[in-house]
Order: structure tokens, then C-alpha cells, then sequence
């Protein structure tokens, strides 16, 4: 009892009151300067969602500086321990430096955990952070959930995970977020390239880069990525499928072609179909039962697994030819060719960039519908 | 056992250098083997961790020639007692340093993770005075707290480091040894072995060791032995992990790569937010376990070079200083040359220069003495 007396109220104690708990940063540039905005929750405002949004911006001349800003504009201290989103405005990707001193403090920082997600916007993260939406209350928190309750076409992108691509290639891809219409979207990236933004992918091209990292699996929410194809002539005769992937497998491998290195992915995709379209091309889902391609060999479902597997090489295609084209290996091809082909990476090593750039790909995917028609 | 309160058990002696070794040296380990070697640090600490097993052995060594003795006894009676003496204080102030930089390094922790407006002397005097108080108690205290905190401690910081294994990539370690050079490596390998510091202390435990259970000091090496490649084993786990989930060049540039490592890990559900907590608490316990070792033996041998039974004023000085020399460093950079420093010069020397020279003398000494005899008896025959 003496010692819950006496050590609750030594230097550190903290009242919850005291504290704003910051839930997303942005920080942009502003001629030069860096803006820091940071949005918090009022603990004692209200109990239904508003839209309402409670944040602070400072602009100084380090990260740091307008964090601390903002400290002295305040209150209450600001806690940097529970935040759960970073947005970059686009404005820090035209300026190498200031992208470099920004991800300099946010590592060095001890505030800010490496597990927070990062995002980019084509617009200033202030206007990301400030607008009010109709239901949303906390980005950050926003962002979390999305990520949690999604599956992995849009991949999340932490701290750590961006710092470490940095650091291998000096290029990374930063997933995107917009308004649109009143209300936030995820999707699409920006790519860094040598602390600068090289351009930005959109959807496609970023399920093309899910499937080349091996990530399609059953991820958020419980749910892998979703393909959709069609078989038949295009119109009213076309049968439209959708593949929910339960599991992915890949593998990448290298070898060299005329002094330039082929990169080849094989990917082994494994899903299920819940469309009811294909029963009356199905004897055995005629018969109300669920049926395998392995074992069935429909046609229909051969053709509709193929038209899977052109899709996803189209993604993978599309996300590839962009990369090369703009010499910025984001998915860090070369990182995985010095761990797994040294001796084949050793040959580029002085010039990683062209050879990167004259890279060609050659995929193996193979898609397994594993069943069809499951009724509830 | 109860009733003998200067006596430990073997095991006891074991869960006493495992926290004080393993517990102090692991939260900065990845970071000095990422420095030597980048990526195949892990081998680096092998060798070190087989370095740390030669210096137990020797130490054990030394010890099982002079059952019973402590180390300025002993050194005094081969070295002569001024040379017995001189290296009495020096290790000392090898003591005494040595754990002044590690509290300093405890309160830099302590501000810059927890408590952040608490001055740096009162979180240095709480420890010290807990540090104080153990030491006090004698060496069975300290023992069976150390396998108390050793068994609430270490699942927790297996299961955690499993956990941050999970996620981690470990085509982070590949290649493997590609850029290996056997004299970076061996150079590699001393560096690390800054994180084995401590070891040296074993020079100190053996008259404390219960003979009746074991305790003899031919029986206590390959329990030490083992002890260190235990530590050893543990080392390159957390460092084969770290350089996995952070890769080598992160891992250099990290003040403390083993409490982000336990920060990154992500629980289903994030019920808990703070997982570095459970590396603090045995990292904590290891600082624990540290000051009041440092107390203990360097009263311990104010107390053989003065042979004066003034324990409890030993304490107060040891105790004292280290709270004095903590207090000094300007910044942590410092704190970390000191350590550098100290480990080359004294620790190096504590750990297996001084015991090595002592057995050689130990051995010269013996067959000068049979000399002697042979030829003293020699000449009474002759007579």
C-alpha cells in the first residue's frame, strides 16, 4: 500500500487529461520549411462520431522543431506514443534533402514507434489531416482499422518496412491516400526513388506489385486478394468469375541473357469461386455439390482459371514495365538477386540501375480454383 | 543452505553470471556485431562467445590450483604481495567503472523510455541503494534472488523473442560469409566480446561456492563453461533475430536494437502496446544483478587488501563511488568510450591476461619448489 501511495506520485506521473495522445502526423514542405501537422482525439469531447477533427499545425525549420512547436502551442503534451499514421505531402518528395532529414528524424526520434503506417498524398497532408469527413473522427485510427479489416490489394506500408527498402535500393514504394468525395481513400503508391518522387502507381499496377512480393495470401480481415476475369465473348455471353485467394506461393529466380539479367517469377495461386453463373456449365454444381478443377476438368473452369492467370500476369506485367521503365527497383529485385544469386549480382553490381532497366520478366502462374459454387 | 548466508549453489552461481553477463551486454549486442561483421555478426559472436568460454575455463581453472583462496590471496602468494595488491585494486576500479557506466546507461535507458522527467540521481540512487541492500544481505541473497528473477524473466524473453523471430526476414542474413576476412572477423570477435564483460568476476565466487554440493572448483568449470555457452547461445539468437528483422546496416545505426526489436513486435489484436516493457524487466533485473555484484566484490576485495572486516563501510564506499563516476560521463557516447576503454585495458586483462600469467607462475613456482626439494634432498642423502 505504501509503496502504490508513494510511487504514483513521483516526476513522471502522467494525467490522462494532461496529454493529447496524437493519433496521425503529417509533415510537408513549405518553401523550405517543414509543416508538421498532428490530429489527437478530445478524450472528454463527445460519445458519437462527428467528422470533427482536432489538429495543430507548425511550420519550423527541422521535423523536430515544429514538433516541438507545437508542444509549446499547447496545453497539453503531446505524446507521439500511440500514433498510428505518418502522411507525406507531395511536396517532401521534390526535395531530396528535406526527404532524407525527414525519415533521419523519424528514426532517430524515440516518439514515434517504427510499426506506424506511412502513407503519401498528392496533395499537402495538412488538407488529408484537416478536412472533416462525415464519420471519421481519427485518421489514424481510420487508416489501422482499414488496414486490419481489408484484404491486401492495398497494402500497408510501415516505418520500418519503408526505411529498410530505402536502405537497400534506395527506392520505395509509399501507399497512397486521397479525398474523394468527402471521405478518404487507400489506394495507388508513390514511388521514391533517391528521395524523390518518381511518379505514382495506381491500383492495378500496385496488385501487380502485391502479387510480384508474394503477398496476395489471406492477409486483413481474414481475406486475400480478389481477381476478377471473364470467359466467353465479351458482352452478355461473357461469364464473369470472381477468385477470392486463400494462399499464394511464389518464386523468384535469375539468370542472365546477353549480359542482361531475366528476372522469373512463378506464382502459385490457390482460391475458390462462389459465383453460382458456371452451374449450368457444370454437371456436378447442377447436381447442387461444390466441385474441384483438379477433379471436375470442367472446360468452363479450366478456361475461367486461365483468364485468372492472364489477369494477374497483366498486373504483374503492368507494375514491372513501369518499374523498369523508370529504373526504380521498388520491390527490391535487386536486394533479393544479392541475397539468393550473388555471384549473378556480383556481374551488375556497378551497374544496377541499367541493368534493372533492361531486366526482363518471365512469369509461371498458375492459378488453383480449389472449389466452386460453395453455397452458404 | 538456509542457515549458511555466505555459501551458494552452482546453479545459483549459474543464474547469477547469466543475468549479469547475458542481461547487461545483449541489449547493444546486434549493434556492435552489425559493426564488425554487418551481416554475419552472428558468426562474430560465436567466436566470442568461444572466446568467453576459454576465459571461464582458465578462470577455473586458476581457481581449481588454490581451492578455498580469493584472488588477492592467492596472487600475493605467487606475485608477491605488493604485485597481490596492486591487482586487487585494479580490479577494483575495473569493478567500480564498470558498473558506474552500466547504472549510467540504465538511467539513459530509464529517461529516454519511461521516465523522462525523474532526475537522473534519484533513478541511479533507487538501484544502487536496492544494489546496496543485496549486497548486504551476503552472497545467498543474491543467489537466490537470482534464480527467482532468472525464472520469472526468461521464458518471457524466449517466448518474446519467438514472437519478433515470426515476423522477421531472415534472407536478411544472406549471403552468407561472402565478405568474410578471418582478421576482421578474429578483430570482429574481441570487439564483441566487450558484451561478455563480467566473466572476470568468476575470478572472485569460488571460495563462495558450497562444496558440499559440488562446489569443488575442478566441478564448477564445465559448469561454467556450459553457463557461458548458454549465454553464448543466447547471444547469437538475439542477434541472428535482430539483423533478420532490421537488417545489418539498420542495426548500426540503432542505440538499442534488442528494446526496438521487442517494440516492433505486432500482437493480434494489440492488447498489449508496450512489449519493450518485458526486455526492460529483465534487462532491469540484470542491472540489478550487476550493481550489486559490482558492490559485493569490490567491498569483497577492499576487504582482502586491507584485511579488515569492515563490510559494511566497503559497501558504503563501493557504493559511493559508483554513484560519483556515474554521474561524470557527459553523454552516453562517452559512457560507451569508457566502456571501450576499460574493456581493453582491464577487462582484456581480468578476463584471461592476468589469470593465464598467474597459472604460469603458479606452475613455475611449483617445480622451482621441486626443484628445490629434490635437490635439497639430494644434498641431505649426499651429506
Amino acid at each position: 500500500m505504501a509503496a502504490l501511495m508513494l510511487l504514483s506520485g513521483c516526476w513522471d506521473k502522467t494525467e490522462l487529461e494532461n496529454r493529447a495522445y496524437v493519433n496521425t502526423i503529417g509533415i510537408d514542405s513549405t518553401r523550405g520549411r517543414f509543416t508538421v501537422t498532428v490530429e489527437f482525439p478530445r478524450l472528454e469531447s463527445k460519445k458519437e462520431k462527428t467528422g470533427e477533427r482536432f489538429a495543430r499545425a507548425e511550420t519550423a525549420e527541422t521535423v523536430r522543431a515544429a514538433m516541438r512547436k507545437i508542444d509549446g502551442s499547447s496545453d497539453k503534451k503531446m505524446y507521439y506514443g500511440h500514433t498510428e499514421a505518418i502522411v507525406l505531402g507531395s511536396g517532401l518528395f521534390e526535395n531530396e534533402g528535406m526527404f532524407r532529414e525527414t525519415m533521419d528524424a523519424l528514426l532517430r526520434g524515440r516518439e514515434v514507434g517504427r510499426n506506424v503506417i506511412m502513407l503519401s498524398s498528392k496533395v499537402d497532408a495538412r488538407t488529408i489531416i484537416e478536412s472533416e469527413t462525415e464519420d471519421i473522427d481519427c485518421l489514424g485510427t481510420f487508416i489501422t482499422d482499414y488496414y486490419g479489416n481489408n484484404p491486401p490489394d492495398k497494402p500497408a506500408r510501415d516505418l520500418q518496412g519503408l526505411i529498410t527498402g530505402l536502405r537497400a535500393g534506395d527506392s520505395a514504394l509509399i501507399p497512397e491516400i486521397r479525398l474523394e468525395g468527402g471521405t478518404y481513400r487507400l489506394g495507388g503508391a508513390a514511388v521514391i526513388k533517391g528521395g524523390r518522387l518518381v511518379g505514382w502507381l495506381d491500383d492495378k499496377r500496385v496488385r501487380g506489385c502485391v502479387w510480384i512480393t508474394g503477398g496476395a495470401g489471406t492477409s486483413g480481415g481474414g481475406r486475400g486478394m480478389a481477381v476478377t476475369a471473364g470467359v466467353g465473348d465479351s458482352g452478355e455471353n461473357e461469364t464473369r468469375g470472381t477468385l477470392d485467394v486463400t494462399g499464394s506461393r511464389r518464386e523468384i529466380s535469375f539468370y542472365d541473357n546477353n549480359g542482361w539479367p531475366v528476372c522469373e517469377i512463378s506464382l502459385d495461386i490457390r482460391g475458390s469461386v462462389e459465383e453460382y453463373a458456371f452451374q449450368s456449365e457444370v454437371p456436378e454444381l447442377e447436381a447442387g455439390g461444390i466441385c474441384c478443377r483438379g477433379e471436375v476438368r470442367s472446360p468452363a473452369i479450366s478456361a475461367l482459371g486461365s483468364a485468372f492467370e492472364t489477369e494477374i500476369e497483366e498486373d504483374i506485367g503492368a507494375a514491372f514495365d513501369w518499374l523498369t521503365a523508370n529504373k526504380a527497383d521498388a520491390l527490391g529485385f535487386g536486394e533479393i538477386m544479392r541475397k539468393r544469386f550473388y555471384g549473378l549480382y556480383m556481374r551488375y553490381i556497378g551497374n544496377w540501375e541499367e541493368a534493372f532497366a533492361n531486366m526482363t520478366l518471365q512469369t509461371n502462374i498458375r492459378v488453383d480454383i480449389a472449389s466452386v459454387g460453395a453455397v452458404k | 543452505m538456509f542457515s549458511c548466508n555466505e555459501k551458494i549453489s552452482v546453479r545459483q552461481l549459474q543464474a547469477l553470471v547469466i543475468l549479469y553477463v547475458f542481461g547487461a551486454g545483449v541489449t547493444v549486442l546486434p549493434r556492435r556485431a552489425a559493426e564488425a561483421a554487418g551481416r554475419d555478426g552472428w558468426f562474430v559472436v560465436i567466436l566470442s562467445a568461444a572466446l568467453a568460454m576459454l576465459c571461464v575455463y582458465v578462470i577455473a581453472s586458476l581457481a581449481a590450483i588454490f581451492p578455498g583462496e580469493g584472488f588477492v590471496d592467492y596472487s600475493s602468494k605467487i606475485l608477491s604481495k605488493p604485485i597481490g595488491v596492486l591487482l586487487g585494486l585494479g580490479l577494483f576500479a575495473k569493478i567500480i567503472i564498470s558498473s558506474a557506466m552500466e547504472l549510467r546507461i540504465f538511467s539513459e535507458i530509464v529517461q529516454q523510455t519511461m521516465l523522462a522527467e525523474t532526475p537522473r540521481t534519484v533513478v541511479c540512487a533507487l538501484m544502487l541503494g536496492a544494489g546496496v541492500y543485496a549486497a548486504l544481505c551476503g552472497y545467498e541473497v543474491r543467489g537466490r534472488i537470482a534464480e527467482i528473477l532468472l525464472f520469472i524473466t526468461a521464458p518471457l524473453t524466449l517466448v518474446f523473442f519467438l514472437l519478433a523471430a515470426a515476423d522477421a526476414d531472415f534472407s536478411n542474413l544472406m549471403p552468407v560469409m561472402v565478405f568474410a576476412d578471418a582478421c576482421e572477423l578474429i578483430r570482429g570477435s574481441v570487439t564483441v566480446g566487450m558484451s561478455f564483460t563480467g566473466i572476470e568476476l568468476c575470478l572472485l565466487v569460488f571460495p563462495y561456492i558450497n562444496a558440499s554440493e559440488g562446489g569443488q572448483a575442478a566441478a564448477i568449470r564445465p559448469a561454467l563453461v556450459k553457463t557461458a555457452g548458454l549465454i553464448g547461445a543466447a547471444m547469437v539468437m538475439a542477434t541472428v533475430i535482430a539483423t533478420a528483422k532490421f537488417g545489418a546496416a539498420d542495426l548500426r545505426e540503432q542505440q538499442w536494437p534488442v528494446l526496438e526489436l521487442m517494440d516492433a513486435i505486432e500482437f493480434p489484436g494489440s492488447f498489449i502496446e508496450r512489449q519493450d516493457a518485458i526486455v526492460m524487466v529483465f534487462w532491469i533485473s540484470s542491472v540489478f544483478a550487476v550493481m550489486n555484484a559490482g558492490i559485493f566484490f569490490s567491498a569483497l576485495l577492499l576487504k582482502d587488501i586491507f584485511k579488515k572486516e569492515w563490510r559494511g563501510v566497503y559497501i558504503a564506499v563501493s557504493g559511493a563511488l559508483i554513484l560519483g563516476l556515474a554521474m561524470l560521463p557527459r553523454s552516453e557516447a562517452q559512457v560507451y568510450e569508457i566502456q571501450k576503454y576499460i574493456f581493453y585495458t582491464f577487462g582484456a586483462a581480468y578476463m584471461i591476461i592476468i589469470p593465464l600469467l598467474i597459472i604460469i607462475a603458479a606452475k613455475l613456482r611449483k617445480s622451482e619448489a621441486d626443484v628445490g626439494s629434490s635437490h635439497r634432498g639430494r644434498t641431505g642423502r649426499e651429506k
